[in-house]
């Protein structure tokens, strides 16, 4: 019974998590398309959140792949998956409420690293699969992304710089519509996954299921639900900052910034590199803006997204084994989840109302 | 011992791909852009025939665009 309880938990978190993953994620997808005006607020998110719901069943390829070659898997249990799960939502509320863009990917292992850490040591920790698949990533994925966004904006302008701005810009709007689909295809695809992994995992470790099973379909249906609500509730603050604060934004760099994005990722998925969306993004903006002159990117902005980027791993790893830490002092049942629960519940909400209330006044109208 | 932490072979591939996918990607789509544009100033000011090539060039360059567009899909999909 309190096993059973557990993994309601710890379904319900994973949940919670890919929901604030969607809601923190909207601003990869949409901020640039909306900055440029290619597409209203509204109607941005909707589309995105659409087409992140199909994106969570084109593949179910990588579903299991957060901690796989990071942690022993020998050593997960759902308790380890509670505590790593409300390290990436505390990290990932933190960051929106800063209006940072963080990585919700980084946020999820950072939290299972530490949980994992608290639990059984740093033997349980392949560092090898640390390094290689998500530090490394970490620091090319960006730099890769704001090259060629960077090196497309130099040529775009090269071949359009003498026409006449309106009907160029109108075009470059629309071919943000077909880049953000892709890109909203893509997170759907990668996101969600990584909650039905962990999903799948905790149904693994609590019995319900063989480690051959595959993902159930009530699994699928929910991660997908829970990240396609999650972007349409939208992320205001995160979306005005890749959107607007980082550098202010033509149709044309839009379209670079995404497009450079896209392909990124995609490519890097088909030869099974990780990549962080939001590193991609972020990464292709500051690009797409240094390549029209370098001061038009507001460096300090830049450096923020960067810092918190830096501390996502540890930040989210010492919630993670701070929270798997004091659920064991209430035994192994489930006393612990439920006191954490309860009071992440009462935060959480306390956070989200203040923050949706300022972001209705923050956000355009929808048109 | 880099190269046994990470797959640098994946990685050149992912850093060239990726290069020429973008570049080509963004590349077409301004070269559609173009085309559209100045076929549509020229087809005002001397007429259809004049304005063929652009037309041509823009049509040519948003059709591999969409070759991408659908080949990201693939990758999409297929990814292992």
């Amino acid at each position: 019974m309190h096993d059973d309880l557990i993994l309601v938990i710890v379904i319900g978190t994973a949940l919670a998590f890919d929901f604030t993953n969607g809601f923190h994620d909207t601003a990869n997808v949409v901020a640039t398309a909306i900055s440029t005006r290619a597409v209203p607020p509204r109607v941005a998110i909707g589309f995105a959140a659409i087409l992140n719901f199909v994106g969570a069943f084109l593949s179910f390829k990588v579903a299991a792949v957060v901690a796989t070659g990071i942690v022993d898997a020998q050593v997960v249990t759902t308790s380890v998956v509670f505590a790593g799960l409300i390290g990436a939502i505390t990290w990932n509320v933190a960051t929106w409420f800063l209006g940072l863009p963080s990585s919700s990917s980084h946020a999820l292992i950072g939290g299972i690293v530490g949980a994992v850490l608290a639990a059984s040591g740093g033997r349980a920790i392949i560092a090898e699969g640390l390094v290689g698949k998500v530090l490394i990533p970490a620091v090319i994925a960006p730099i890769l992304a704001a090259l060629v966004a960077g090196l497309g904006i130099a040529v775009t302008y090269r071949v359009v710089g003498r026409l006449r701005p309106g009907p160029v810009a109108r075009g470059f709007r629309v071919g943000q519509l077909a880049s953000g689909g892709l890109l909203a295809l893509a997170h759907g695809t990668n996101d969600a996954q990584k909650t039905m992994g962990v999903m799948t995992l905790a149904l693994v470790a609590n019995g319900d299921i063989s480690a051959s099973a595959g993902v159930p379909t009530w699994v699928k249906i929910s991660a997908a639900s829970a990240i396609a609500l999650g972007t349409y509730s939208g992320g205001w603050r995160i979306i005005r900052t890749v959107g607007t604060r980082i550098i202010k934004m033509d149709a044309a760099q839009g379209f670079a910034a995404q497009g450079a994005g896209a392909s990124v990722i995609l490519t890097a998925s088909h030869f099974g590199y990780p990549l962080s969306t939001t590193h991609v993004i972020n990464g292709g903006v500051i690009g797409a803006g240094a390549a029209k002159r370098f001061s038009a990117v507001r460096w300090g902005v830049a450096g923020s997204i960067a810092l918190a980027w830096l501390l996502t791993l540890p930040a989210a790893a010492a919630v993670g084994a701070g929270v798997y830490g004091f659920t064991r002092l209430f035994g192994r049942g489930a006393t612990g989840p439920v006191i954490v629960s309860v009071l992440i519940l009462a935060g959480l909400a306390l956070v989200f109302a203040r923050r949706l209330q300022e972001s209705r006044v923050v956000a355009p109208a929808p048109a | 011992m880099t190269a046994v932490i990470v797959d640098t072979s994946a990685l050149v591939k992912v850093v060239w791909v990726s290069l020429a996918a973008g570049l080509g990607v963004i590349a077409a789509f301004a070269l559609a852009v173009l085309g559209s544009v100045r076929g549509g100033d020229l087809r005002r000011s001397r007429g259809a025939v004049a304005a063929a090539p652009y037309y041509l060039l823009a049509a040519l360059a948003l059709a591999a665009c969409l070759w991408a567009l659908y080949r990201g899909y693939l990758f999409l999909v297929e990814k292992a």
